[in-house]
């Protein structure tokens, strides 16, 4: 239990009268020793105090004893040396502090970039995964509750997605993605493809393969031009 | 070899008990040995320095291993919902983890934690992104080869 041996009384002119009868019978009872100080009179330091401590502390109304004690303000820069240091030392930090924005910046634009624009291959994993997910042949010979999953890494999280962005000789730009899925019953393979015609991105093929030894495919997309020098 | 590999997730969540306990003890013993050093007095430096880190490195450790196991849990949770392993699993990992490791402080610490633990996995997300993306662009196999003269 927390017990103060002294009490203070700062004690203003109204209470002079009949403030102080209780407190005084409360500290008897309790074993509390109570000073009381008059506000008249003001408060003179010893005598001897200034005598006795080396560094003359200036104590002014503004600020507290501690904060001047403990806070330790530094020196304004006064000579031309002392200047140019600093505004070098303020320009360092400010390039610094640029510098790392914009590589931030970058970041962030990068990630959003990745989950937002329709050839990343995240997007096209997403869209394509709810497509197979939904899918009554695929449900049907995977089981149910398909589960999508990209590459191993070492480390065991599997968030890579394996893609190849190519162009075909007409100048087609292409992305091509494989990811791997999990039913009840079996594993296998999703491979899609998106190809930008006239500016826009639009699926080309999405099919499942099975992972057995005899694969079995599913194709839910196929939007392939025929070849008309094709022999199939 | 797929049929042997076997699912990572619950044994994820030891493996990263594991490097997260590493890592923070040895991080934590690095900076907690320059502490102790800084705060003692003259003549027992080494001492203190010692004395620091064996006292505060493993809890340094231990919390580390809290956060790791935290979020590979609800990593490997998330994952189990939503059936589909994902960058942004990550991300909300991290978010949740802040907030239910600092459940004692109150709501608003919890938000500020939030916010903090999926800046950072983003953060984290990004840069491994953006390292992937880097190295497979060098790997090509349809970039444009220069001439070469024999």
């Amino acid at each position: 239990m927390y017990r103060c041996s002294q009490l203070w009384v700062i004690q203003p002119k109204s209470l002079r009268s009949g403030g102080l009868g209780p407190l005084l019978t409360a500290s008897r009872n309790l074993g509390i020793t109570v000073r009381v100080l008059d506000t008249n009179k003001p408060v003179q330091p010893p005598k001897d105090a200034k005598a006795k401590t080396k560094h003359v502390a200036k104590f002014s109304n503004e600020r507290s004893y501690l904060d001047e004690i403990l806070i330790k303000h530094e020196e304004e820069p006064k000579t031309t040396a002392q200047k140019v240091k600093k505004k070098a030392e303020n320009t360092f930090f400010y390039l610094v502090f640029a510098g790392s924005v914009v590589a931030l910046g970058a970041l962030a634009y990068y990630f959003i970039e990745q989950f937002i624009s329709i050839d990343s291959p995240q997007t096209i994993y997403s869209r394509t995964l709810k497509m197979v997910q939904n899918d009554d042949r695929v449900l049907d010979i995977f089981g149910g509750s398909l589960k999508g999953y990209g590459e191993d890494t070492g480390r065991g999280r599997r968030r890579h997605i394996a893609n190849q962005r190519y162009v075909t000789k007409e100048g087609e730009e292409r992305v091509r993605v494989m990811y791997h899925v999990k039913g009840n019953h079996r594993t296998g393979k999703v491979y899609a493809e998106v190809a930008k015609k006239d500016g826009n991105w639009d699926y080309r093929m999405v099919y499942v393969l099975t992972d057995d030894t005899v694969p079995r495919n599913i194709i839910l997309i196929d939007n392939r031009e025929k070849d008309p020098n094709a022999l199939v | 070899m797929e049929e042997y590999s076997r699912e990572p997730c619950p044994y994820r969540i030891g493996d990263d008990i594991g490097s997260a306990f590493a890592m923070g003890l040895v991080g934590g013993s690095i900076f907690h040995s320059f502490t102790g050093f800084r705060h003692a007095a003259k003549g027992q430096k080494m001492i203190n320095m010692v004395r620091e880190v064996r006292a505060r490195s493993g809890l340094t450790g231990a919390q580390f291993a809290a956060w790791g196991g935290v979020f590979s849990t609800i990593d490997c949770c998330l994952v189990a919902i939503r059936k589909k392993e994902d960058p942004l699993n990550s991300i909300a990992s991290g978010g949740l983890t802040g907030a239910l490791l600092a459940v004692r402080s109150g709501p608003k610490v919890m938000a500020g934690s939030a916010l903090l633990g999926s800046v950072i996995l983003a953060m984290i997300e990004g840069v491994g992104l953006v390292t992937s993306r880097w190295m497979g662009a060098m790997f090509d196999p349809t970039a444009q080869q220069m001439e070469q003269t024999l």
